[in-house]
């Protein structure tokens, strides 16, 4: 099956859906595809499903995010979910439904893939039980089911509050919170506070989840390091060093959280430049204030790009959107101009707080100074040692130490294990991750069947 | 995982590991797992042999996979349940090579 569109969007998060809304409700033929079955992106999973009224715990974000589906649905562009996209060029991409393969046409491609969890590898990440904490806050919204308890929560980032008031709101046992955050990011993050006060109810928010957390009287410990997740083929118990005493807590589930990235590996097929953010320590698709790329007529926008958050995504999908117009002569400059301006000004309000977040929640040093018997990559079973003794061999490249070791080369193609690898690699050359490279990363980015290739044998 | 205790509308039967399974509709076959289905694991992991399960519910750690109606290595939390489905933990060992 062929098809032709004036805009193919990549994600149907609040990015992709701003996008998209804003491109065909400006004359464009827009199509938006995403793998879930449902609009919404990770914020407001399924926030158009029949359970979506019980399940969304924050009414806030409900109504938000049925407002993006609303206007999505009124605007006339074409909604492909089930859909994931797995080679893309300027022109084109090629995506699966089911199982089947099709080839789409577009002029323009808008990357809008979101963000992931960081992957920090420790010991005993394997185990079933140990999930990200962000799948807990996605089970319920798209399911209405909570992990079993007793649950213990780790890391350092913003969805440590946010899953941890939830899950005591829904009543789930929480054990015990392993705060990882160095204390010098409570410092750092107060340089920045003069620009985050241009909006003061988005820090009053999160100072209120972090005070709800205190309230919750769960059980925290500041400063905890060393965490190893232990069981027989089943998570049972978490240890921990904490005050320089070993500590162990049963557990059912353990949630771990160490901060978001940018999900690349669209951009990354699609050749796009990237850049290295210092502070967060992740790549990004570098872009203009239009989500323009390196490429001409491919965009990224979102948390994909980088981590703004809802309404800086929200923003700059739009932009995307009618910069797409504008190129496309379907509406004038001063058209343009005329719906740019509010965008710009709700865009600036967004980005003001990132400064303070960004730095509040910074990966801690060290992050990756893991043991040597450590599994880094899950699916290929390498392990932290495996990497710095090919790096010792000579490989001073991430590719070079992937067909050394097979790091990156299992289904998920790095991306569990690609940041980790990186950051061992640098470390292990006393040299910093731009130095050792990125995975390369090829189509297809997802496992295809023989039936899918047979259907593109030239994506091979 | 445990399953949120309110009555349950609009489900649907599916077959984990041969035996029926009814689930509120609309949930992604991981969830439906987790939850109902208590699995503890979906699967194993073909190069170690030990234990998986979903990490992320978002398409990116790739332990979720199963098999579905047949076929094997198909992302759990990226597919919807639906009657009749036939859901199995993946456990098979990749050849050495
Ligand atoms: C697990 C998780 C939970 C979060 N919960 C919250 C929260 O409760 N509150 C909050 O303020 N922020 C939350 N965030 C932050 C959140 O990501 C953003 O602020 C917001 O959702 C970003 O919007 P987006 O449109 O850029 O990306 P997303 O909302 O992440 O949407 C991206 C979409 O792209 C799709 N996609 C990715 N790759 C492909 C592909 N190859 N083919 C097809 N489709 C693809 C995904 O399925 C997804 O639907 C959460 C983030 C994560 C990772
Ligand atoms: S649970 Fe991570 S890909 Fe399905």
């Amino acid at each position: 099956m062929q098809e032709q569109y004036d805009l193919l969007v990549i994600g149907a998060g609040p990015a992709g859906l701003s996008a998209a809304s804003a491109a065909a409700e400006n004359g464009l033929d827009v199509i938006l595809l995403d793998e879930q079955e449902l609009p919404g992106g990770q914020i407001y999973r399924s926030v158009s499903g029949r359970n979506a009224r019980k399940n969304f715990l924050s009414k806030e974000d409900r109504k938000d995010g049925m407002e993006l589906v609303g206007r999505f649905n009124k605007s006339g562009a074409v909604y492909l979910p089930k859909t994931t996209v797995w080679d893309a060029e300027p022109g084109r991409v090629l995506c699966s439904t089911d199982g089947t393969a099709r080839e789409i046409k577009a002029q323009c491609i808008v990357v809008a893939t979101g963000a992931m969890e960081r992957p920090v590898p420790f010991s005993g990440w394997t185990l079933p039980g140990v999930m990200s904490a962000g799948s807990a806050d996605l089970l319920y919204k798209s399911a209405g089911f909570v992990p079993h308890g007793p649950v213990v929560i780790a890391g350092n980032g913003p969805l440590i509050p946010l899953v941890t008031n939830h899950l005591v709101e829904l009543g789930v046992e929480v054990a015990g919170v392993l705060d990882t955050s160095p204390i010098q990011n409570k410092a750092v993050s107060m340089l920045h506070m003069p620009l985050a006060l241009v909006d003061v109810p988005f820090l009053l928010k999160g100072l209120k989840m972090v005070v709800n957390m205190f309230r919750s009287r769960v059980k925290q410990y500041m400063g905890a390091s060393d965490i190893k997740a232990e069981g027989d083929g089943q998570l049972n118990r978490v240890t921990f060093t904490h005050k320089g005493e070993t500590k162990t807590i049963k557990a059912a589930t353990l949630l771990v959280h160490e901060g978001m990235l940018p999900r690349t590996h669209v951009s990354r097929m699609l050749k796009l430049e990237h850049a290295w953010d210092k502070t967060q320590r992740y790549w990004y698709a570098k872009t203009d204030q239009f989500g323009r790329s390196s490429r001409d007529s491919i965009y990224v926008v979102g948390d994909g790009q980088k981590v703004h958050g809802v309404y800086a995504a929200a923003a700059k999908g739009e932009l995307a959107g009618i910069d797409v117009a504008r190129r496309l002569h379907v509406i004038s400059e001063s058209a343009a101009q005329r719906q740019i301006k509010p965008l710009k000004k709700r865009l600036y309000k967004a980005l003001a707080p990132r400064g303070f977040v960004d730095a509040f929640f910074a990966p801690k040093k060290g992050l990756f100074d893991i043991a040597d018997d450590v599994l880094v990559c899950r699916c290929e079973g390498v392990t932290a040692g495996d990497i710095r003794q090919a790096v010792k061999e000579g490989c001073h490249d991430v590719n070079e130490i992937k067909l050394r070791t097979r790091c990156g080369m299992g289904p998920c193609q790095g991306r569990m294990c690609g940041g980790a690898l990186a950051e061992i690699a640098a470390s292990a050359l006393g040299s910093e991750v731009p130095n050792v490279g990125a995975l390369n990363i090829r189509p297809p980015i997802r496992p295809i069947t023989v039936r899918e290739l047979r259907d593109f044998p030239e994506a091979q | 995982m445990s399953t949120n205790t309110s009555i349950l509308q609009d489900t649907v039967t599916i077959y984990f590991e041969d035996e029926p399974l009814t689930v509120p509709a609309d949930i992604s076959v991981a969830a439906a797992v987790l939850g109902p289905g208590h699995a503890g694991h979906t699967g194993k992991n073909p190069v170690k042999g030990d234990n998986r399960a979903p990490v992320c519910l978002m398409g990116v750690c790739f332990e979720c996979m199963m098999e579905i109606d047949g076929v094997p290595n198909q992302q759990s939390c990226l597919v919807t349940v639906r009657e009749g489905m036939k859901v199995k933990r993946q456990n098979a060992m990749r050849e050495k090579y």
